[in-house]
């Protein structure tokens, strides 16, 4: 059987852990029609992958990743020729990806992990997206607004201010060269929580140049060779419940999460949008990866 | 694997929490999901004890400005073009700098996309006071930090859409008061590595100081002295290109016609008189405006840098002339609508 590994990778909340539980969900409930499916569960340890499969069937927002956690969960799967393959994707938190830009290390378990990878899924959260905002921008706003200029002392620079596109520009270059380099260069960008990105009517890859120029800049100039490929994922279908905060939820937002609960296929709440199709079958990322 | 709290806390390692929030583990030593115990996934070691288990790191680049080594080996491993950026203090390095870097966040530029940098963070540091997340009201001006050695290299790739080449920018910066040294003495200039390698030698000219009757001239004769040091150091060779620009020209469209029309003069005269000057020294001499962090919305942010790439990424010598798309003053001032100042 052949082994392979994905790196899933992205910025805090950016749904990786999300796709993870959807994806255990999807296969292991064979409800519907997927490119890969499950051969069986194996004697690996799932538990992970159950418990974050359990919350996501429950309609629950997933517990934070612990950034020293790092779960490596195996799926024992079949390919489109029924050839059995054992993926393996590391469950990192984002703050182990954030910690490249912010404080330019990371630890030597995360490193072994990204030489191990063949390709990688790259999460974006579309309704998170931190752009470069200019002051001059914010002041035209606030005139045409009608609404006084902010006023402000100055705040010192952090790196955490830099926008989300410059993070994974930087992101991607750390996985191009040593001593993170991947063995393969195919990527599938994920921009997650595709059901709120819908209402600007726009495909996925004109979202992505919508919204994050020079991230795209940079994999169109080719300089790291990367092999790219953008899909719009809502893995979750909808809103979620955060256990933390269940007093902010106002009684429409209960209600849609309790229609979510109420359909009859949880696997129908996953919507994977592509250039050409529209599924819920969260293999084609995969199979892409590993074609 | 999960731990096993029994065998955890008699092997004196601290008690197990659950990072569910939703759990009363701590209370009751029960899984509010009915996970086994031992087996229950979000039962963990505590954040503050896990901080004290050291992790060996691996150490990235650091994202910060290159120095004359790195430089050199990011010349040797391709096409790439050396910007000197000089200018007293104020004339606004850091901002045309960081406004070169930042015109790519939010589309291509002409013909011109972004291919990376290694030194992203340092952009992104210098890009700090145009941005609305320093809770400034308005651009406030960037300073060249000292760097020991004087000289920094920022690196910028870039590639041409239609060619598909690519072109590292290494664009050196220096505190201004090094350029303005170098008018009182001459034997410090050998340490001004970035001039001799240098590709296109940028100078730039601090428009808002034109503008003040007090500083007009020293503005004009500190650019003509630094030059003129240029030419008897024999630093500059005639392969090279300079690129004169008329930095905060959002301060000139702001300012009184008759007090922003004596400005523009003193730059025009000041371009004749290098054309005049130092024609000889250099294979090239072109000159722009720009605004490249206005203050107000008068102008649009990086106004004025576009036209400046199309030059620089050219081997100097070989520009057409037929492509400059380079703004004159005129024309710029067409725009917003001051005609027949010039």
């Amino acid at each position: 059987m052949a082994l392979r590994s994905i790196l899933i990778c992205g910025l805090p909340e950016s749904g990786k852990t999300t796709f993870l539980a959807a994806l255990w969900h999807l296969l292991t409930a064979d409800s519907s029609h997927t490119q890969m499916r499950l051969e069986k569960l194996g004697q690996g340890d799932i538990k992970h992958l159950n418990a974050l499969a359990k919350r996501w069937r429950e309609a629950k927002e997933q517990i934070h990743t612990e950034q020293s956690a790092g779960s490596l969960v195996s799926m024992h799967l079949l390919g489109q020729n029924n050839a059995p393959l054992c993926l393996t994707f590391p469950d990192l938190s984002g703050e182990s990806f954030q910690g490249f830009w912010e404080t330019r290390d990371c630890s030597t378990k995360v490193a072994s992990i990204m030489h191990g990878s063949e390709g990688a899924m790259l999460f974006i959260n579309a309704n998170r997206v931190r752009a470069a905002r200019t002051l001059i921008g914010v002041a035209s706003l606030s005139r045409q607004a009608g609404m006084p200029l902010p006023e402000g002392e100055g705040i010192k620079w952090a790196p955490t201010f830099a926008p989300t596109q410059v993070q994974l520009v930087d992101l991607l270059q750390h996985l191009s060269v040593p001593p993170l380099k991947l063995k393969s260069r195919r990527l599938a960008i994920v921009l997650s929580a595709w059901d709120k990105a819908e209402g600007e009517l726009l495909k996925p890859n004109a979202y992505f140049s919508a919204h994050l120029p020079l991230l795209q800049q940079y994999l169109d100039s080719n300089i790291h060779g990367w092999d790219w490929i953008v899909y719009g994922i809502s893995a979750q279908g909808g809103l979620y419940l955060n256990e933390k905060h269940t007093n902010r939820y106002t009684k429409d937002e209960l209600q849609q999460i309790e229609n979510l609960r109420g359909l009859d296929d949880p696997s129908t709440r996953i919507r994977v949008v592509s250039e050409k199709q529209v599924s819920n079958d969260l293999t084609e990322p995969l199979v892409w990866l590993m074609r | 694997m999960a731990l096993d709290p029994i065998t955890a806390q008699s092997n004196g390692i601290p008690e197990l929490q659950c990072i569910n929030v939703a759990c009363s583990y701590a209370a009751d030593k029960k899984c509010v999901e009915n996970h086994p115990i031992p087996g229950c996934p979000y039962l963990q070691t505590p954040k503050s004890v896990k901080q004290e288990e050291k992790e060996e790191l691996v150490l990235l680049s650091s994202g910060e400005c290159l120095n004359t080594d790195q430089c050199l080996s990011v010349q040797r491993s391709g096409k790439s073009r050396v910007l000197a950026i000089i200018g007293p203090s104020d004339s606004g390095k850091t901002s045309l700098i960081a406004s070169f870097y930042d015109l790519f966040q939010f589309s291509l530029v002409q013909d011109f996309g972004f291919s990376g940098s290694r030194t992203l963070f340092d952009f992104e540091r210098a890009c700090h006071t145009s941005r609305s997340a320093s809770a400034h009201s308005q651009p406030a001006m960037g300073h060249t930090p000292f760097s020991p050695s004087g000289v920094k290299y920022y690196q910028l790739g870039v590639f041409e859409r239609d060619s598909r080449q690519c072109i590292d920018f290494l664009i050196a910066d220096r505190n201004g008061e090094d350029y303005s040294g170098l008018v009182d003495d001459a034997g410090s200039i050998s340490e001004f590595a970035e001039l001799q390698r240098a590709d296109s030698i940028t100078v730039l000219v601090n428009g808002e100081k034109l503008l003040n009757n007090v500083e007009r001239h020293n503005v004009v004769q500190e650019i003509k002295l630094i030059l003129q040091r240029l030419q008897e150091s024999e630093v500059i060779s005639r392969r090279q290109r300079l690129v004169v620009v008329l930095t905060k020209l959002d301060a000139l469209s702001a300012a009184d016609d008759l007090v922003s029309a004596r400005a523009r003069s003193d730059f025009q005269g000041l371009v004749t008189y290098i054309r005049s000057r130092f024609d000889n020294l250099f294979c090239e001499i072109h000159d722009f405006e720009v605004a490249a962090s206005p203050k107000t919305d008068i102008l649009p942010y990086c106004y004025g840098i576009a036209s400046l790439i199309p030059i620089w990424s050219k081997v100097p010598g070989f520009f057409d002339s037929t492509e400059d798309n380079s703004q004159s003053t005129t024309r710029s001032f067409d725009k917003f609508g001051r005609t027949g100042e010039a």
